[in-house]
């Protein structure tokens, strides 16, 4: 693919999770109540750089795709209605799998998750 | 093969508009984006190369020589409204994507002559969420 550039976009969503309520030996973590974080979710896109506009996505389809897609859906929730268990790793698969059913799907390069300043989760490379 | 990352910071306005349109076209394409006169950024340029490991000098490249490209590149575009001042954006729109490609390009013109180290990637930051990556043709 001739002029291919790679385009991120950062968003942020706001999330409370709780993780010792699973039942799952398996899970050893302090976090044993109930407690949320200011999450960056980085999006990134892939394509040719359109001759004409210059652009690989159109930078407001992008912002609208993301929102009803993702940030009505995450932002100011709490993780546990939508995952079994709510880790960033589960969360950054389920954007992953949410945005693959989108509009932006085709482009749709790989989700980034930076839940804090310790924890960054990288989702798998779409469209290879 | 190690690889390097390096920063330059330059400061520039653009226009996202294709002279070829309508405004409602252009209105239309780059939404949000668009603006009568353009706007500014304080552009982040970072350049990634890669390269065997110098083991006289323990280095993938000199850095010196690395600065003084980068500064031969983004000195093209710092303080220049790009639209009207750049010849390269004359007719093509200075989207995040293009500078990263003119970027890529200039400094790579320039990195054989100084160093056995090859550049891997550009970024270009136009603000602190939202960036293109360059990898070359």
């Amino acid at each position: 693919m001739a002029n291919k550039c790679f385009i991120t976009k950062k968003y942020q969503i706001r999330c409370s999770h709780l993780l010792n309520d699973c039942n799952n030996p398996g899970i050893k973590t302090k976090e044993t109540s109930l407690h949320g974080h200011h999450m960056d979710v980085l999006v990134t896109f892939k394509g040719p750089i359109d001759e004409e506009s210059g652009l690989t996505v159109s930078r407001d389809f992008a912002d609208q795709v993301i929102k009803n897609t993702i940030l009505n859906k995450y932002d100011k929730s709490c993780l546990n209605d939508f995952l079994a268990i709510p880790t960033g790793e589960n969360l950054v698969a389920a954007i992953t799998k949410d945005l693959l059913s989108s509009k932006l799907s085709k482009q749709l390069h790989q989700v980034q998750l930076k839940e804090t300043n310790k924890n960054f989760f990288s989702g798998p490379i779409c469209n290879e | 093969m190690i690889t390097l990352s390096r920063r330059v910071h330059f400061s520039s306005g653009h226009r996202y508009y294709n002279a070829n349109w309508s405004e409602e076209k252009n209105k239309e394409v780059f939404g949000s984006s668009y603006s009568s006169h353009g706007h500014g950024h304080n552009y982040i340029l970072e350049a990634q190369v890669k390269g065997p490991l110098d083991i006289d000098t323990g280095m993938v490249i000199n850095l010196t020589d690395l600065d003084t490209i980068l500064k031969d590149v983004s000195d093209l575009l710092d303080h220049k409204h790009l639209n009207d001042s750049v010849e390269y954006f004359k007719n093509i729109t200075p989207t995040t994507e293009n500078i990263a490609k003119f970027c890529f390009d200039k400094i790579n013109m320039q990195l054989g002559k100084v160093s056995k180290a090859t550049l891997h990637k550009v970024r270009i930051f136009e603000g602190d969420d939202l960036w293109a990556d360059y990898y070359g043709q």
